[in-house]
């Protein structure tokens, strides 16, 4: 059998969108910026433990200042969510608590992941200690660069839609 | 108004198809499709919308989707698509706009990069605040928690040196003197080091 999910991958300009989708689809990676426009949406298939096969189709947006400036058209019949910011770049994740809070309110039943990008250039318990002061719980700190994390969010992702 | 027509006609795909996916009408003016192509196989985009499109979920009236990157039949075209739900059927619009969304890159290309330099900038002036504002806190704590104090030290020791002291007790006090002085000016030196590390 197989079942098909939306995932979108919201989070600022600049963040890594494009790289971390660039990285779970074909393991590359590349330095220069290049920003997206609109959409981009790739297709991977996977086998769950199951043995079903799980159709990932990823959305990965433009980036937007907040999530509810995103065209509400782009997000939907989404399953799953996995929003971006920078670590190296307090602007991407000074309003995260917000952005949470408006997702979980508009998007209740979409399954939803917070990770922190580029990893490799910054040590995440410098930011830690903010991010427990506001209660915004993170589920990974990645690297779009070296890969770190990259897999097994996807991975995780894709066990929460079970079967 | 000839050219117009013909200008626009070629920019411009026309399909329809049932809520199912079967293609029953396409103008191909963009991609080659087949009349009973399945729609949710062309590409993702129209996969991932599948559930909605076929039971009409979350749809009003359109939907409308600008700049959609998409590649069919190895055919890349960047589009606006709009999707309309007519009765028993769905009429789908693909707008190629790809000449328009390339140029428009490269200007978002140049005005996020500028954005992106912007706030590095702005960091690095606001990481530049934050350190002065630990320097100067640690100048004044070295200030008055070391250097007052032991000038003090030092004062207080001259005083006791003109007391009634035995001589070995002079030798103690003077060395005593010596080693505060000592500290007193290693004091000094780190404050100037402090002030030398910020304004580099």
């Amino acid at each position: 059998m197989e079942i098909t999910k939306k995932i979108v991958i919201l989070g600022q300009f600049g963040v890594g969108k494009t790289s971390i989708t660039r990285r779970y689809l074909s393991d590359i990676f590349e330095k220069d910026y290049m920003p997206t426009l609109g959409v981009q949406i790739k297709k991977k298939v996977i086998e769950l433990p199951s043995g079903n096969l799980l159709s990932m189709i990823i959305w990965d947006l433009e980036g937007f200042a907040k999530v509810a400036r995103t065209r509400a058209s782009y997000l939907l019949g989404s399953n799953g969510f996995i929003y971006v910011f920078d670590i190296t770049r307090p602007f991407t994740f000074e309003h995260l608590d917000e952005e949470i809070a408006f997702i979980k309110e508009k998007y209740p039943q979409v399954v939803f992941k917070v990770v922190g990008n580029k990893k490799d250039e910054k040590d995440p318990n410098e930011i830690q200690a903010y991010l427990d002061k506001k209660n915004i719980k993170i589920d990974a700190f990645v690297s779009a660069k070296t890969g770190e994390g990259i897999q097994k969010l996807f991975t995780d992702l894709a066990n929460t839609f079970g079967t | 108004m000839n050219t117009q027509n013909t200008f626009f006609s070629k920019k411009i795909q026309e399909i329809h198809a049932k809520p199912a996916g079967e293609i029953t009408h396409s103008s191909n003016t963009l991609f080659k499709l087949d009349v009973n192509d399945n729609l949710y196989q062309l590409h993702p985009f129209f996969e991932s919308l599948q559930n909605e499109l076929e039971n009409g979920i979350g749809i009003q009236s359109s939907l409308a989707f600008p700049c959609v990157q998409l590649e069919i039949h190895k055919k890349q075209f960047i589009c606006d698509i709009t999707i309309k739900m007519e009765r028993g059927f769905l009429a789908i619009l693909f707008f190629d706009y790809s000449s328009h969304y390339e140029h428009l890159h490269e200007a978002a290309q140049e005005k996020k990069s500028a954005m992106l330099s912007e706030q590095k900038h702005e960091l690095r002036i606001k990481h530049l605040e934050e350190k002065k504002a630990y320097l100067d806190f640690m100048r004044a704590r070295i200030d008055t928690k070391m250097i007052v104090e032991m000038e003090k030290m030092v004062t207080r020791i001259q005083e006791f040196k003109k007391t009634k002291v035995s001589p070995e007790q002079q030798i103690l006090l003077q060395e005593i003197e010596e080693s505060v002085g000592h500290f007193h000016l290693k004091a000094i030196q780190i404050r100037e080091e402090l002030d030398f590390d910020f304004n580099t």
